[in-house]
């Protein structure tokens, strides 16, 4: 070769390199060292100076396959052919080969010449197109793009599917073809933002399929700019979102439902009044199946096949039905009052049942037009149908076994809360009654004790002797006694039905004290009555014989449930805002249990045989008490006695105004 | 000698109470029933009536109102009695009497309407 040759190879930015007839590497210029990534030995290396030669699909050339090998083995100049090598530091190239065999004068074979063209930003840039184009095509989202005029340029298999055009039926034309009438200026505003250079972010609308549905879609619009940076079109990512929105709805509806459900049945199971709960479950109801109206019958008709009675209504005024048939024994209604059957019929005109029943056959007529209906049974804890919540529609096809569940749901709450007010309804009348009869009943015992009490007292004024005397006096207490026993019973009533009154006045209970415990002193033979007063007046509000009575009731108390002592004791003190009067006695005291119980009606403690009471003392001067704002502590050790403390606010104001006066 | 009217339906009260005024010398004159009360009143007034409030054709308390807005009877005291306990439905009576009632405290309130 020549020097000049050489010299001009040298200095080529195109790799060259040369192999004699053997194959050796007798030359290679400085491309070639730097398409290779190294610097061959001369004369030691054959036929190629890459560290590794490769296919195109990258699995490994053997040496004698080389272009180099091939040109050199036939003797004759071959096309250019593609091969990948690998560098040392473990970079592909591709490559373009040139081989060119050289001859001698004489046309001998003496080597080749080759030369190397690196191809692999070409090559690569073609893999990232064909990837691209691969992955728009089978992408499921419409990857469309288009130009600043809103003319499709590309249109892929994705679009195809959600929009129903092809290819060849959107390509060229504009992008406003997808777009539905009354959304067609967002198109103006999409451009006008990619013309600024914004991208549109996961923007929902509507678009238009083929067939002319809409399409609820999510798309994204991005700017595409040339080599120059110049904005000249844009790419658009549409996404099919009816899945979505459907499950949204889906979820929405559901949660709804729950939550009247909830409400629903919250408000049910407070209601205690029959009329309340029903009207609350037919409106609701109503509401939730989206039917023109509901309404709920009691299954009151006798077995003549007589009507069921409308109790409420909801989406109808009540005087639609004034003049109307009611719901009968027909087959229609019968399985739903009588066989707890629900019914739900999408067309109740074609069912088999209907019109065969006289005298209307059919709907009577002025009959609200119904279609779509539904029954549900209200039934009762012991399985009895208590009536049924029927629902209706003009069009066809309205009610689905969702709404049926629900109802069905709510159905089963309403039974329970009849049920209850049933019983309410019954425990408040027999109360009622009680009460009723203990009023009467305490006015009838005490008629004869007036006229008893009234001739014992007309006889003990007369001259008698000493045993008649003391006969009379025990007869008169023992009438006194009665009395007491029928007035509690009354008042335990009264507080029961909430009509105990109060006569309230402005005293001074120090002074009531007093009296109580000189009276008391008197009376009493078995027992010494000790009382510790407040050194000064002390006021309160409050009716005055009632907490006379209820102060009577701890003293009588004291002495009942101390029948060994001698003694019980009442102080008077005053403690900040209150005053409070202390009943002590040394009797059979309380049990932690007893004390605990002591307040209830018509309790006695297990221990008090021979102590005579009804158990109604202590709960009605805790009533009392309670009622005036006061409040009843008991200390007691059993079998050492017990203390009572009987606290009220004091009259503050009222006391300063009395002495103003 | 002063005349009082007794309104009560239950013989042994009434008794017992045309009984107890008679001792004192009061004239008495008794009634059953409402109806038999309004056969002499007003045609004929006492100085005092005594009414029970529950009575089987009447109320005393309704008893009482119409004898203090007639003209010949509104001047007369009233003293109303009863077995139910309940001094708030006795507004318009000059007194109440519960019953059982003490016989002492009976008389003087009597006695107290004449003062």
């Amino acid at each position: 070769m020549g020097v000049e040759f050489r010299h001009l190879l040298d200095g080529s930015p195109v790799a060259n390199y040369i192999c004699d007839a053997e194959g050796r590497l007798t030359y290679f210029n400085k491309a070639a060292i730097k398409l290779w990534g190294r610097t061959p030995i001369l004369g030691k290396e054959y036929w190629c100076g890459s560290w590794k030669i490769l296919y195109e699909d990258g699995t490994p050339m053997p040496l004698e396959d080389t272009p180099i090998a091939r040109v050199l083995k036939k003797g004759v100049e071959e096309e250019k052919s593609e091969v990948r090598i690998e560098c040392p530091n473990g970079a592909y190239k591709y490559l373009l080969v040139f081989p060119k065999p050289l001859f001698n004068r004489n046309g001998k074979l003496e080597g080749v010449q080759c030369t190397l063209v690196d191809i692999t930003e070409q090559k690569r840039d073609h893999i990232k197109k064909e990837t691209l184009s691969a992955i728009v095509q089978s992408s499921d989202d419409a990857i469309i793009s288009k130009d600043l005029q809103g003319i499709i340029a590309s249109w892929n298999r994705g679009a195809q599917e959600i929009f129903g055009y092809s290819e060849d039926e959107t390509v060229g034309r504009s992008i406003t073809m997808l777009i539905p009438e009354e959304r067609l200026n967002e198109e103006d505003v999409i451009l006008d933002k990619i013309k600024r250079g914004i991208k549109i972010d996961h923007f929902e609308t509507i678009r238009k399929h083929k067939s002319g549905r809409d399409i609820p879609v999510s798309i994204t619009v991005s700017p595409v700019k040339d080599s120059g940076g110049n904005i000249v079109g844009a790419s658009k990512v549409a996404r099919d979102i009816t899945a979505r929105i459907e499950s949204q709805a889906a979820m929405k509806k559901y949660i709804r439902n729950l939550e009247t459900l909830n409400t629903v049945g919250k408000s049910i199971s407070e209601n205690l009044n029959v009329e309340g709960i029903l009207q609350r479950v037919t409106d609701a109801t109503t509401n939730l199946t989206g039917a023109a109206f509901g309404a709920f019958f009691y299954n009151n008709s006798d077995d003549k096949g007589n009507t069921f009675q409308l109790f409420t209504l909801s989406g109808a005024p009540r005087e639609i039905f004034d003049h109307m048939a009611m719901p009968r024994h027909t087959d229609l209604f019968l399985p739903t009052f009588r066989d707890r059957k629900v019914v739900r019929i999408d067309d109740v005109t074609k069912h088999g049942d209907f019109g065969k029943n006289a005298p209307y056959k059919g709907m009577p007529k002025g009959h609200f037009s119904v279609v779509s209906y539904l029954a549900i049974p209200v039934i009762s804890k012991n399985g009895a149908v208590i009536g049924g919540l029927l629902y209706g529609h003009p069009e066809a096809g309205k009610f689905t076994a969702e709404h049926e569940l629900l109802v069905i749901n709510i159905a089963a709450q309403a039974a329970v809360s009849l049920d209850n007010s049933k019983l309410f309804e019954q425990v408040k009348s027999l109360s009622e009654k009680k009460d009723e009869f203990i009023a009467l009943a305490s006015h009838e015992l005490k008629t004869p004790l007036t006229t008893i009490k009234g001739y014992l007292q007309v006889l003990s004024k007369k001259k008698a002797d000493n045993v008649s005397q003391l006969f009379l006096d025990k007869s008169l207490c023992q009438v006194d006694k009665l009395n007491t026993l029928v007035e509690d019973l009354l008042n335990m009533s009264r507080i029961e039905s909430g009509q105990l009154n109060f006569n309230l006045e402005v005293f001074d209970i120090r002074e009531m004290l007093k009296e109580i415990v000189e009276t008391f002193s008197y009376a009493s033979q078995s027992h010494k009555v000790t009382g510790t007063l407040w050194n000064d007046s002390v006021i309160i509000e409050g009716d005055k014989q009632r907490i006379e009575q209820a102060i009577l009731n701890l003293m009588t108390n004291a002495i009942k449930y101390s029948p060994k002592a001698d003694e019980i004791f009442v102080d008077l003190e005053v403690i900040g805002e209150n005053m409070v009067v202390k009943v002590r006695d040394m009797g059979i005291g309380l049990t932690e249990e007893q004390r605990r119980q002591l307040f209830t009606r018509f309790y006695r403690a297990e221990d008090t045989q021979g102590i005579s009471g009804l158990g109604l003392g202590l709960y009605l001067t805790k009533q009392i008490i309670d009622r005036h704002g006061g409040d009843i502590v008991v200390a007691s050790e059993y079998g050492m006695g017990s203390e009572f403390s009987l606290i009220l606010p004091l009259a503050v104001q009222k006391l300063k105004q009395v002495k103003a006066i | 000698m002063k005349e009082i009217f007794i309104v009560e339906d239950d013989d042994g009260i009434r008794e017992l109470l045309e009984f107890l005024l008679e001792s004192q010398e009061y004239v008495v004159k008794t009634f059953p029933t409402a109806r038999a009360f309004y056969k002499t009143v007003p045609d004929k007034v006492p100085d005092l009536f005594l009414l029970d409030i529950m009575l089987p054709d009447g109320n005393g308390v309704d008893l009482c109102r119409e004898l203090k807005n007639g003209a010949e009877t509104k001047r007369i005291p009233v003293v109303l009695m009863s077995a139910h306990a309940d001094i708030s439905r006795t507004e318009g009576a000059d007194d109440f009497i519960a019953k059982p009632f003490d016989v002492d405290e009976l008389l003087q309130r009597i006695e107290k309407q004449f003062a």
